[in-house]
């Protein structure tokens, strides 16, 4: 399951942000950090990496939301599932 | 504390340095980079895809790229990235890497050792090597196309190398040269931060460049005003940021241009002061039409731009000239500070140089010039399409650090720097990249004196324009022999008669410089796959194979080999036998050795170790008195630019008139080569998309890119989607007079071209447009048009959208 950090340049009608934070709140996958300069932090954890891009996508389209930046990305699980694929003797040989 | 919560920590860690900004990006990045953490050691690097330069902390982990978090220390991009750089580190593990050299034998390519296929290019080169062309990229790093220049303009003693760049900034190239005498951005991504208004000028930022382009919008988060004017032939994701939309007919941008320099002298608002001080004028000669032009004085300047009426301006663009005279009361107001922004849309133009110039020209005229967030900002495509396409002498008339084939000068000092006989530097400019493919794609008999060509980490196959014509015809012709060095199977390799597997980004020492002239450095963290090297060695590999057979090019004035490299005890290196090819940092020893170019430009490096210290330094870099080294945020401006001498204001040092002036051009509108009729009534414009990065050979092999934009499509208005019986999803034929392709219909899609209009966007190898457009290209800069071609559309049936 990866693991995304991001920042959400927010809108600054309060409607707005009130929405956004309200959609925010009610997402178990998402964690609210700090808020400072209209900006908010965000750690998310999602099952594959699209549905985390697509969330954020869907952020990104709210009323105000200036944008949705990604600034951490763990994708070990990337390896795990194309060495589990591979197999065990195959993983490592390509490279 | 397991791992996943680590994990999520150091997630929220970037996340809070990101939104804090410098004071916590400093304590989180002592921690980054000196120890590993959960096994995952981090170090810096630039992103590998657009030339905005993010960098990024890549975390290995067991020799494998497993985590990447925006450097909240890059002044770039301040901790953050954008979809593709969220997914750079997956870019090396697509399922079909190169790994081994590939000859083709019999139709099939078969794979050799290195060492035969090294044999096969010095065979190729010796036995034609004017028929030799070398063709690069911006994503060269600045070592690799340092040594490719060294390797064809000191070696083989001719200039027949070029580069992709070509393609897409060669137009802004000539009219930095012809304004300002000099190559190169004089403002830099600083002007975000001050900024009144943004004038995107046929550029669409928050797809292209979005890091970018997310410095304005975060400043309208915090409540800033900031305005945002987008002048384009289609709406696009930018358009929806925008307080204005000026949808102007393809070339409009000329007459626009013109439109408001009239309405500067017209209503007297133009800065006369600024002019008078530090600006001439010049045009085209008419019987002898160079770079150069002819000076030409102001009022006769005036004159000229008398007929651009909003009117007129109008009648010719398609904007409404309340719209222009908008556009010329914003410039005309000095207490604003206005940005333009631009890339591809005036760049690829057949008259790109033209209308270049005339931005320029606006902003000098105007005065709206050398303050922060005041001046015009052309953006580029590539990582490195700036630092090492434009810098280290890879396009077909250049030498290093801004010089040119054609002076005497810039020869001699290069073959002083290169240890070189005299005159063995060639003063005859080489086929720029139209003129190379075209060579190559006709028979010698027919002048087609390019036999070979050794491609380096680019696609051209996918990528020149009238691909038919300029890229498939040469692989119908026996004799023409076409060598690829790239990391993943691309149209380019699978026409290849010889095919060299590369390492990759990270894979290897690397330096990149972006769009602000911005010079950045990376070590190698991770190996490639299988036999996959390093460009730069495959360069040299070659040079040392032609050094053993006497080749005599490859030995300086001395008689040593031209790569000649020894360790800290002065013995010689073998650099090209690839065992040993890290036993010295070659980086390093190249850079080095570049930097005595840069200097005569006022182009200043600093030392290598200052770029492995730094997340980049904008050039020109100078030692300070205390042995710091200082880069330079605004070129011409004193108190900014180390070469300006104090009182003078601007000076403009590079000036082609040698009198410290830059100069406002005046050229008229032209229309386009091609323009729509009752045959084809369409207009095509290609470009981009924001999940993929150029032809897509790395983002289509990254799965959640490639399943969040899977295949390229044709964007049409609803109107003409009715009046063709075309629905969403259904396949459409599109056609132009030179080839056609089939294409899903996407209408009211991420994109809105207005009626009369189409898009497709390249990046899909499977849906090649560049079979459909246009090979035309502007005069001096080469660059061709890739937005701007007639074409008609066919509905053909049921779209199986996949």
């Amino acid at each position: 399951m990866p693991i995304t950090g991001a920042v959400i340049l927010l809108p600054t009608e309060e409607p707005a942000r009130r929405a956004l934070f309200e959609r925010l709140e009610r997402d178990p996958r998402v964690e609210l950090g700090i808020e400072a300069a209209g900006r908010l932090a965000l750690v998310v954890e999602t099952e594959t990496t699209r549905e985390c891009t697509n969330l954020f996508d869907e952020l990104s389209a709210l009323e105000g939301v200036g944008a949705v930046l990604p600034v951490f990305h763990d994708f070990s699980d990337f390896h795990d599932a194309r060495d589990a694929q591979a197999g065990p003797s195959d993983a490592r040989s390509e490279r | 504390m397991n791992r996943r919560d680590l994990l999520r920590g150091m997630a929220m860690s970037a996340a809070s340095a990101a939104v804090l900004g410098a004071a916590e990006a400093q304590r989180n990045v002592v921690q980054l980079g000196t120890s590993p953490r959960d096994g995952v050691s981090w170090q810096k690097a630039p992103c590998r895809f657009c030339g905005t330069g993010c960098h990024v902390q890549v975390g290995v982990r067991d020799r494998r790229i497993v985590a990447i978090q925006g450097d909240p220390l890059a002044a770039v991009n301040r901790g953050h990235l954008c979809v593709k750089g969220y997914h750079v580190g997956l870019a090396p593990y697509g399922p079909d890497r190169l790994t081994r050299p590939l000859l083709r034998r019999n139709g099939e390519l078969v794979p050799i050792t290195w060492d035969q296929a090294i044999d096969v290019i010095a065979d190729r080169i010796q036995a034609n090597p004017a028929g030799f062309g070398f063709y690069g990229s911006g994503q060269w790093t600045i070592p690799e196309g340092y040594a490719a220049t060294k390797f064809v303009k000191g070696g083989l003693g001719t200039n027949n190398i070029d580069a992709n760049a070509r393609l897409c900034m060669a137009s802004a190239v000539t009219s930095f040269i012809a304004t300002y005498g000099v190559d190169e951005p004089a403002s830099c991504f600083d002007d975000f931060e001050r900024c009144d208004v943004v004038i995107c000028w046929g550029n669409n930022p928050a797809e292209m460049h979005p890091v970018l382009f997310s410095r304005f919008i975060d400043r309208r988060s915090r409540g800033e005003q900031v305005t945002l004017i987008d002048i384009g032939t289609r709406r696009t994701r930018t358009t929806g940021y925008a307080q204005h939309y000026l949808e102007m007919k393809p070339h409009g941008d000329l007459a626009i241009a013109l439109g408001i320099m009239h309405l500067l002298i017209r209503e007297g608002t133009y800065d006369r002061n600024f002019v008078e001080r530090h600006c001439a004028f010049r045009a085209l000669q008419e019987a002898n039409p160079t770079l150069q032009g002819e000076a030409i004085d102001f009022e006769t300047w005036k004159r000229r731009v008398e007929e651009y009426t909003p009117e007129r301006v109008q009648e010719l663009s398609g904007v409404p000239a309340s719209e222009i005279r908008r556009l010329a009361g914003l410039f005309g107001n000095r207490d604003l500070r206005i940005t333009s922004l631009w890339c591809m849309g005036m760049n690829q133009h057949t008259r790109g140089t033209a209308v270049n110039n005339l931005v320029h020209g606006v902003h000098l005229l105007s005065g709206h010039w050398g303050r922060e967030g005041d001046g015009p900002t052309s953006l580029t495509g590539q990582p490195s399409a700036c630092g090492t396409v434009r810098e280290v002498g890879t396009l077909c008339h250049a030498l290093p650090g801004g010089g040119a084939v054609a002076n005497p000068a810039h020869r001699a000092a290069a073959e002083r720097l290169w240890s070189l006989p005299e005159g063995r530097i060639s003063d005859q400019i080489g086929p720029h990249t139209m003129e190379m493919f075209r060579q190559f794609g006709l028979r010698p008999e027919e002048g087609g004196n390019i036999d070979t060509i050794w491609v380096q980490v680019t696609n051209p196959g996918q990528t020149i324009p009238n691909a038919s014509e300029y890229f498939d015809r040469s692989r119908t012709i026996p004799g023409k022999f076409l060598i690829v060095s790239d990391v993943y199977p691309t149209l380019t390799t699978r026409a290849a008669d010889l095919v060299l597997p590369s390492a990759m980004w990270v894979e290897k020492n690397g330096m990149f410089g972006n769009s602000e002239r911005r010079t950045q450095q990376w070590f190698k963290m991770i190996d490639p796959p299988g036999e996959a090297r390093d460009d730069c060695w495959q360069t040299i590999a070659v040079a040392r194979r032609l050094f053993d057979r006497g080749h005599p090019g490859m030995r300086d004035a001395e008689g040593r080999f031209l790569f000649h490299t020894t360790d800290e005890r002065g013995r010689e290196v073998p650099i090209w036998d690839f065992r040993r090819y890290y036993d010295v940092n070659v980086d390093e020893r190249l850079f080095e050795e570049y930097r005595g170019f840069t200097a005569t430009k006022h182009k200043n490096l600093a030392p290598y170790r200052e770029y492995v210290a730094a997340r980049g330094l904008r050039w020109p870099v100078v030692e300070k008195p205390d042995g710091t080294w200082q880069e330079t945020r605004y070129r011409f401006v004193e108190g900014e630019d180390p070469f300006v001498p104090e009182s003078a204001g601007f000076q403009f040092y590079h000036s082609t008139s040698n009198d410290d002036r830059a100069q406002i051009w005046f050229h008229p509108y032209e229309p386009p080569p091609e323009v729509p009729d009752t045959e084809y009534p369409f207009w095509l414009c290609t470009g981009r998309v924001l999940e993929h990065w150029h032809s897509g050979t790395m983002t289509m092999r990254i799965p959640p890119l490639r399943r969040a934009m899977p295949q390229a499509y044709l964007e049409l208005h609803r109107e003409d989607a009715r009046q063709l019986g075309v629905a969403n999803g259904d396949r459409v034929r599109v056609e132009s007079r030179r080839g056609a392709i089939e294409l899903v219909a996407w209408i009211d899609g991420r994109g809105q071209p207005p009626r009369g209009s189409v898009f497709v966007p390249f990046f899909d190898e499977r849906l090649r447009i560049n079979l459909v457009t246009l090979h035309e290209y502007d005069p001096f800069s080469k660059q061709p048009d890739y937005k701007k071609c007639a074409v008609r559309l066919r509905r053909v049936g049921r779209g199986a959208a996949s």
